[in-house]
């Protein structure tokens, strides 16, 4: 029984540790297509030539995973523009990027709040700002990654083996 | 292209208004729905709607900024960026071919008008079609294969654009009738949305949409070569020397021009001179009284 005991607290602290490491890269992964995808919502609302419903289809057909997701979330949104604004949309959409952080969601719903409302000159000084910000939030992320990716598989690993011990 | 009545229009205009002033618009009676020209919305002052008498409140709380901005958003399809150049004309034409116009507080570009930085008050045209408004003064302007150039007036809101619409529609359907080019420079006759006309102009129109019109008579006399160009509302020189130039070249007009009579319309230089040229050969006078219209006919020469 205790070694089955033992066994049993193995394997969830190391659960624990690859679920930590799962949510971490996906926040990261997510972070990173969101950047990218703002790049290219810049280039095409630079152009003055494609509403934002095109922008977003070609951010969404360009993207993977939680972002394209959450860009077939805005556009479904978009049926309902006059009963919610756009950036109530869009905030609504961003609410099941789960994975992010608050500041990293808050960076997000600002691009939001001022797309499709004003000029391309404004439009894409705003999404170089938020580009700006999630890329700094990336980079943040990527040295934290570096320096604890280990530790977050070790630490329960090691917790659960300091309790078995004492267990045994 | 989808044919609706007049109150499927109004239901459909009435998409651009926040979900509030929807709900209260839909309580108008239907036999108003289907004669309502205009929503209007002002800032601090409840929404109104225009029937063919005159504006009427429609009651409520005072339309907020927030209610025109919904406006703005529902217009462009949260695509300001790019109608910018339409709203420097403080214009924007919306999906189903409603023209919003647009007041308040403008933003300049190197001394021109480069779009709103706040918005006042809009105003929300319910265009429709008249298949058959242009019955009483077609046989004036078109008979036997033949048209008449001619010019069609009124005072603002008077049914211009319809009449005009509805003439462009019956010449180009005709039967052994000619090519008619049609110069919508803001997108209110054949009403253009993503590209595809929302109005029926008839099936041997060519069309060119959001052109500047002395731009759009030059590119239609080289490319498609019309015997008919439309235009309406000349306002500008350079539209009567391209209307005249067009004219040298056998080609027919017919256009509108915002005046109540024959005399209000020359004492402005621009049409004394397209007057005296002799290009237009009927005048036509639209009259609204009491909320209906008649039509005065003249021979210009």
């Amino acid at each position: 029984m205790k070694t089955v005991g033992a066994l049993l607290l193995l394997s969830a602290a190391l659960l624990t540790g690859l679920e930590s490491q799962r949510r971490e890269k996906l926040r990261e992964n997510t972070l990173r297509s969101l950047n990218a995808s703002f790049t290219l919502l810049r280039s095409e609302i630079s152009s003055g030539l494609v509403t934002t419903e095109e922008a977003l289809e070609a951010a969404k057909a360009r993207s993977g995973g939680k972002t394209r997701e959450f860009y077939s979330r805005v556009l479904s949104g978009m049926d309902r523009l006059g009963d919610k604004t756009f950036a109530e949309i869009w905030t609504e959409a961003a609410e099941e990027l789960d994975a992010l952080s608050k500041e990293e969601r808050e960076a997000v719903d600002e691009v939001g709040a001022g797309l499709g409302r004003y000029d391309r000159e404004t439009v894409a000084a705003l999404l170089d700002r938020a580009e700006a910000r999630l890329g700094s939030m990336l980079g943040l992320l990527e040295k934290k990654r570096l320096k604890e990716g280990r530790l977050r598989l070790i630490l329960p690993l090691a917790a659960a083996a300091v309790f078995i011990i004492l267990m045994l | 292209m989808e044919r609706v009545g007049a109150v499927e229009r109004f239901d459909r205009a009435a998409l651009l208004l926040p979900h509030n002033l929807r709900e209260r618009a839909r309580e108008i009676k239907r036999e108003e729905r289907a004669a309502c020209e205009e929503f209007r919305l002002r800032l601090g002052y409840p929404a109104s709607f225009v029937m063919p008498e005159g504006e009427r409140s429609m009651g409520g709380d005072p339309v907020t900024k927030r209610e025109l901005g919904f406006v703005l958003e529902a217009a462009t399809g949260a695509s300001v960026h790019s109608a910018s150049s339409r709203l420097a004309e403080g214009f924007i034409t919306a999906k189903g071919g409603f023209r919003v116009g647009l007041c308040g507080a403008v933003g300049l570009s190197e001394g021109e008008p480069g779009g709103f930085t706040s918005i006042s008050s809009a105003a929300i045209r319910i265009s429709r079609e008249h298949r058959g408004a242009c019955v009483p003064i077609i046989g004036s302007i078109y008979s036997g294969g033949a048209v008449k150039s001619t010019l069609i007036i009124s005072p603002p809101g008077g049914g211009k654009t319809t009449l005009l619409r509805d003439v462009v529609r019956y010449i180009s359907d005709a039967e052994g009738g000619p090519r008619v080019g049609l110069c919508d420079e803001r997108s209110e006759i054949a009403a253009f949305f993503d590209g595809e006309p929302t109005m029926d102009v008839g099936r041997r129109t060519d069309t060119l949409d959001g052109c500047p019109k002395a731009r759009a008579v030059n590119m239609l006399l080289r490319s498609m070569n019309p015997g008919v160009i439309a235009l309406d509302e000349i306002t500008a020189e350079e539209d009567a020397e391209a209307i005249t130039r067009a004219a040298h070249c056998g080609v027919k007009l017919i256009a509108t021009a915002h005046a109540a009579s024959r005399s209000e319309l020359a004492e402005r230089p621009t049409y004394r001179s397209l007057l005296a040229s002799g290009v237009f050969e009927e005048l036509i006078v639209i009259r609204k009284l009491g909320g209906r219209r008649s039509y005065a006919r003249e021979a210009m020469y």
